[in-house]
This record gives structure tokens, C-alpha cells and sequence, in this order.
């Protein structure tokens, strides 16, 4: 069948007509009807299909997946775990190294129509809509997070960077009945953005007498939980020194480059590092479930919902870096019956 | 009385100080029976002050001691004349944020015996009674005075990811890195592997119970680690020495979802790679003190025979040798002069 995809091209997201294969015995065909877009997929590499965070309606199954799935309404997941490796056999399958990320190692979701794997797919809950329904990803990124972090109702806790995934962070501790609950970054319109939803919003303070004001802020000695989630060494070194002591900081985005720091903050500290990364398919659905009855205030993480005609204009104009820069999402939707280049 | 005064780094004097007083309240006088010289006192003697607070100018060192109870306070109620004890070296205030938490190792007025006040390399020290223990009949003096270093690795062997029938790496073989061998084998840990590059500490790191002992001198010591457990490395590893190399080799050699303990105290900053956390879910976990009830738990399993750490010492000596014999002679024979016990 065939098919428009959104690719990334040397100067920008493109339409391009593609042609579409027949879903083998374990696919299945899927009409995005909404995908959220960031700034990552405006980098490299180019020539794959952007969106890594979709949702659709099923329009052609395999001959032998379940029936029943055909015309349901599901989320995609955002990774592929190879099954295989060792990694996968002992149950440690977000940390597959064979994993393949849709919309960056592999293509994503923006287009007319995609191909993908059943078992990829999720059926959504009646009452969530595609829109909300592509804050899976980063909401179930921030639910193992959260459960890895140990934190307890009632903890003081803080997140560093308020980037899509702090956001929506803040939202999932926030949900796990935090105590004081602070989002720290320097860019105001992200911190309003979680003000109305219960966090404190706060600036990274610029000396070290700031710091310890809002250690204080914090529990009276530091949050006992703190969620690095800006992915620099900046940011990580900031967060190690905001804990309390014997407090806990779980880091969630990846940066390779390695820290300095006097390790003694850690040892004397009594302070541990937990690293969190992706989501399994059990916390996909927990997910999806707490968006669809609320549990999740999702509200304020969709800054910016766009038709698929208005997103490829705004490529055309050079707009699109100032749409998709915020910490909120950016959501495309493509209808049905949309006119889009072929 | 003689004591072991520290004044700055390399200035440790043996000086005549005065008895102390009489105790009062909950205060009991103790006279030392055997005191340890930990790496901590070695770090005060090299580069102190690290926790000798600034702006102490002298502290009677020593922290890790048994001792008998001469005298007591008109309010002690848990020791008597005479009892044989270990002692606690945290002084906790019991009302701060952390001591109502029970996180009394944190506490915010916390005062540490032979580091913040005058300790037990001397004759006599003052201790409040909650600091002291009871020992059993089954644990030697000497044995009491390692109790404090065998409570750190304890309290890292209670740590969530530390499972029965694991895998350890153990990063060093000087005392605390021996601690945790024990430790390590009386909480059920199956393999041990320790990496030593100094063969007298890894003589004794087998006797302690090491299955295997790596010599990172002679091998590449990840390999090996990785080698021995199927090529994905331990469950867990405790990093007991303090410098950059070797904590990279811990977090390292730590598999996929495992847990890398740091309890080396170190003197300059190091560059880590800490993107291994999130890479492989790794814990990477500051490893000091013990919380309330160790100390207890490890003379039971003394006292039950499963935890025998005599191996470790190496030197016995009088307080009058403590610098020439003790201090010196750790750093100048880092191989064969391992726990070196003082008794005044």
C-alpha cells in the first residue's frame, strides 16, 4: 500500500512517498493519528522516519495475530529488545544491547502508515485519546524512575532539568504522593508549566549559599530523592551535592561524559547513584492505566498540538526550532483525511 | 596518662595527658584494652584533618576499641564495673532531623571518639553509655577491637542487591577490603573474588576465604572478573581502597543491575564514569558507618564462630611503639603490616 512518511532530510523534516509491504504473519499496519516530536528528531541521523513517541489505529493484521486487534486503538513501544541476548534472558531487557530506539536507531511513527511487530503495540484503555496517548514513552520512562528511586509518600524529593522527561517526571513523583516535590531548571516558562500542578519551581541557584537554601527548602537537610534528568555533568555533580545525606539520586538521562568530583561526596555522603533506563511492557501498561483514570496529571505536559499540515509548513519556514524547543510536548496529529504530499 | 595526640599531619606525638575525670550522668570511664589503627587514622596521620573537624589543633586518636568499664556515671543503668564492652565511636545527640530518623551516623551534632574528641589510644577514654556494648565471653578483647571495621562492611552486606548466593568483587585486601571478605562469606555470598596486588594480603585474603585473588600487576583484572563470572561480572562489588583506578574497576566490574559499593575514603578528586549507572542500571553506592543494631548483630555472628576475622591481625604492639611501629610501619610495609592493634 502506499504510504507518507515524515524523514529527516539534510535541511529539515520532508514528506516522502513510500510504499508499503503487506504485514507478515506477526505484523501489523498501524494510521498514526498523533505522534509527539522534540528537538531530537531534528538531529542526525537523517533519512529515517521522525516521531519515536506515536499512536494509531490498527488497519491490517497478520495472518496470525489476534483479530481482534484489527481497528483497535494502540500506543507503540519505544524500544525493541532483541529477546535473545543474555541480558533479555535474565529478565533485564531495557538493557538489551541490542535494543533498537524507534525514531532514532530505527524508524519512527510519523507517517501515514507503519509496519510494525504485534507484539510492539499496545491496545490503549478506553478514554485515552492518541494525543495523550504518545506521553506513554516518556511518562513510563519516569515510572520506573520513580519505582527504582525507592522514594516513599511523603519524601521531599527534587528534579533536575526540567526537559520533557523531568517534566514528566515531576508529574510521576507528584502521583506517588511526594512530599515537598521541586523542579529545578532556569528556563521560567518549563517551571510554570508544573507550578498549577503542585511542584515548586525553582531556579538552579548560582552559589553555593543558594544551594544551601534550597537544601532547606528540601527537607530541612537536602531531598531524600533527587532525579537528574538534565544529562550533564553539570547537572549530575548538582544533584550528588543536593541529596541529603544517606539520600538517594537516580539518573534517568544518558550523558557519556565522565564526572569529576571528589567521590567522597558519595563515600562520606553515604549516598547512592541508581541509574534508570526505558521501560518494560508491564510498566507501559501500569502507565497507560494511570493516564486513563488521572492518577497522572498529564495536562501540562502537551505545550503545543499541531495538524500534520501545520508541522510541515512550520518545516518549510524554518519555524519548526522554536515549536519544538519547549520542555513540553509537541504533538502532530494527522487525521484520516488529511492532504498530505504524495 | 600516655596518649597518641595527633596535631597535624605526619605530627603525632606520644604525650603525657591529663586522666579524665571522674564521669557524671551517663558518662562511664573505660580503660582500652586493645584499640585498631584504621585507615581513617592513617589518613588523619598522613593528610588529616579529613574528619578531624578544621581548627582542631590536637584529639587523642582511636575509634576502634574494646575496653573494660572502671568507673560509671550516677545515671548508667546498661553497664556495670567491670563489663568487658565494645564501643560505638558516634556520640549522637538523639534530637536532630537524623537522629529521629534513626539515621544517627548523620546526626547533625554528631561527635566522633578518637576524631572529634580525645579517643582510645591511651589509657582511658569517656564514653556514654549507649555507646558501649556488652561483649560475650566468646569474643577475645582483641578480636572486640575489630568489631568497628567488620560493622562497615556488614552494614554494606545489608544493602539492597547484596542476595544470598551472589557474586562479589572485592577491590583491595587491606583491612576493611578483609572485613568484607568475612563479612561477605558469614552473609552467605557464594564467590568471592578479591583483586590484591600485594601477596601477603592476598595469603591472608584466602585464609579469610576468598576464592580467587587477582593480581591486577599480572593480569588485566577486568578480564579476568569477567572471565569468572560468565562475562558479565558480579552482582556486587566494594571498592576498599580509595583511588580513581580502582573505584572505575568496581563500578566495572559490577554486571548489568548490580550493586558497586564505594567505601574507600579518598584525598583527591577522581574522574567517574557514572553514565554506568544509567547504561546498565547500575547502583553506585557511598559505603560508611553502620546504622543502629550492626555492632550487635556482628558480635553474634562472632560469638557463633561465623565470622572469624583473626587472620587480618598482623601486629601487636604497646602504645609506646605506636608511631615508630604502628603509623610508619603501615605505610613503609603496606604488604605484610595489615591490623595493627594498640593496647596502652
Amino acid at each position: 500500500m502506499s504510504s507518507v512518511e515524515i524523514r529527516l532530510g539534510p535541511t529539515g523534516p520532508m514528506a516522502v512517498a513510500a510504499e508499503l509491504r503487506r504485514p507478515g504473519a506477526h505484523e501489523v499496519v498501524i494510521a498514526t493519528r498523533a505522534a509527539a516530536v522534540g528537538p531530537a528528531d531534528l538531529t542526525e541521523p537523517v533519512d529515517r522516519v521522525i516521531g519515536g513517541e506515536f499512536s494509531g489505529d490498527v488497519i491490517e493484521v497478520g495472518s496470525d495475530v489476534d483479530p481482534d486487534l484489527l481497528h483497535a486503538p494502540v500506543v507503540v513501544l519505544g524500544s525493541q529488545p532483541c529477546g535473545r541476548c543474555d541480558r533479555c534472558l535474565d529478565g533485564l531487557a531495557t538493557l538489551c544491547k541490542e535494543s533498537q530506539t524507534r525514531g532514532q536507531t530505527i524508524d519512527g511513527g510519523l507517517a501515514e502508515a507503519v509496519l510494525v511487530r504485534a507484539d510492539e503495540v499496545l491496545p490503549l484503555p478506553d478514554g485515552l485519546g492518541h494525543e495523550r496517548a504518545t506521553l506513554m514513552h516518556r511518562l513510563a520512562r519516569a515510572l520506573r524512575a520513580t519505582r527504582r528511586s525507592g522514594a516513599r509518600p511523603g519524601d521531599a524529593t527534587a528534579v533536575m532539568g526540567s526537559t520533557p522527561l523531568g517534566l514528566a517526571t515531576t508529574a510521576v513523583v507528584l502521583a506517588a504522593g511526594s512530599g515537598k516535590t521541586a523542579l529545578i531548571d532556569d528556563h521560567q516558562r518549563c517551571r510554570d508549566a508544573l507550578t498549577e500542578a503542585g511542584a515548586l519551581t525553582l531556579g538552579a541557584p548560582s552559589d553555593p549559599a543558594g544551594w544551601d537554601t534550597l537544601r532547606g527548602d528540601l527537607g530541612g537537610y537536602g531531598p531524600d530523592v533527587v532525579f537528574e534528568c538534565a544529562g550533564t555533568p553539570q547537572s549530575r555533580l548538582a544533584a550528588i551535592e543536593l541529596a541529603r545525606p544517606a539520600g538517594t539520586v537516580v539518573m534517568v538521562a544518558n550523558d557519556a561524559t565522565p564526572v569529576t568530583m571528589d567521590i567522597n561526596l558519595l563515600v562520606m555522603g553515604d549516598k547512592q547513584v541508581r541509574g534508570s533506563r526505558g521501560y518494560t511492557v508491564a510498566e507501559a501498561r501500569t502507565t497507560l492505566e494511570l493516564m486513563t483514570r488521572s492518577r497522572i496529571d498529564v495536562s501540562k505536559l502537551i505545550g503545543t498540538t499541531l495538524e500534520i499540515g501545520e508541522f510541515l509548513a512550520a518545516a518549510a519556514d524554518g519555524s519548526l526550532d522554536t515549536l519544538l524547543g519547549g520542555c513540553q510536548a509537541t504533538v502532530v496529529r494527522w487525521h484520516p483525511d488529511a492532504a498530505v504530499m504524495r | 596518662m600516655l596518649a597518641a595526640n595527633w596535631h597535624g599531619p605526619k605530627d603525632v606525638r606520644l604525650e603525657d595527658v591529663p586522666e579524665p575525670d571522674e564521669p557524671t550522668g551517663e558518662d562511664v570511664l573505660v580503660e582500652v584494652s586493645w584499640c585498631g589503627i584504621c585507615g581513617t587514622d592513617l589518613h588523619e596521620y598522613l593528610a588529616g584533618p579529613i574528619f578531624i573537624p578544621p581548627g582542631v589543633e590536637e584529639v587523642v586518636l582511636g575509634h576502634e576499641f574494646s575496653a573494660r568499664v572502671v568507673a560509671t556515671g550516677d545515671r548508667v543503668t546498661r553497664v556495670a564495673i567491670g563489663d568487658r564492652v565494645v564501643a560505638i565511636p558516634h556520640r549522637v545527640c538523639h534530637d536532630c532531623h537524623f537522629c529521629r530518623r534513626l539515621m544517627f551516623q548523620h546526626c547533625l551534632n554528631l561527635e566522633l571518639v578518637g576524631l572529634t574528641r580525645n579517643g582510645a589510644f591511651a589509657r582511658y577514654t569517656i564514653l556514654r553509655q549507649d555507646q558501649l556494648i556488652k561483649l560475650p565471653d566468646e569474643v577475645s578483647a582483641e578480636v572486640g577491637a575489630l568489631i568497628e571495621p567488620l560493622a562497615v562492611t556488614f552494614h554494606g552486606m545489608r544493602q539492597p542487591g547484596v542476595e544470598v548466593g551472589g557474586d562479589i568483587v572485592i577491590v583491595g585486601a587491606g583491612p576493611i577490603g578483609l572485613s568484607a571478605i568475612a563479612t561477605a562469606r558469614a552473609v552467605g555470598l557464594d564467590r568471592i573474588y578479591v583483586v590484591e596486588m600485594l601477596p601477603q594480603r592476598s595469603s591472608i585474603a584466602r585464609a579469610m576465604g576468598a576464592d580467587e585473588v587477582i593480581n591486577p600487576r599480572e593480569v588485566d583484572a577486568l578480564e579476568v572478573i569477567r572471565d569468572l563470572t560468565g562475562g558479565v561480572g558480579a552482582s556486587v562489588a566494594m571498592e576498599c581502597v580509595g583511588l580513581e583506578q580502582t573505584m572505575d574497576l568496581a563500578i566495572q566490574a559490577t554486571r548489568p543491575g548490580g550493586v558497586a559499593m564505594l567505601a574507600g575514603i579518598t584525598e583527591s578528586v577522581s574522574e567517574v564514569d557514572l553514565d554506568a549507572a544509567v547504561r546498565d542500571e547500575k547502583v553506585i553506592r557511598g559505603c560508611i558507618g553502620y546504622f543502629d543494631g550492626e555492632f550487635e548483630a556482628v558480635i553474634e555472628l562472632l560469638a557463633s564462630g561465623r565470622l572469624d576475622p583473626t587472620p587480618m591481625i598482623t601486629h601487636s604492639l604497646a602504645l609506646d611503639r605506636i608511631v615508630s611501629d604502628g603509623f610508619d610501619q603501615l605505610v613503609r610495609d603496606r604488604d605484610s603490616c595489615v591490623k595493627v592493634l594498640v593496647s596502652p
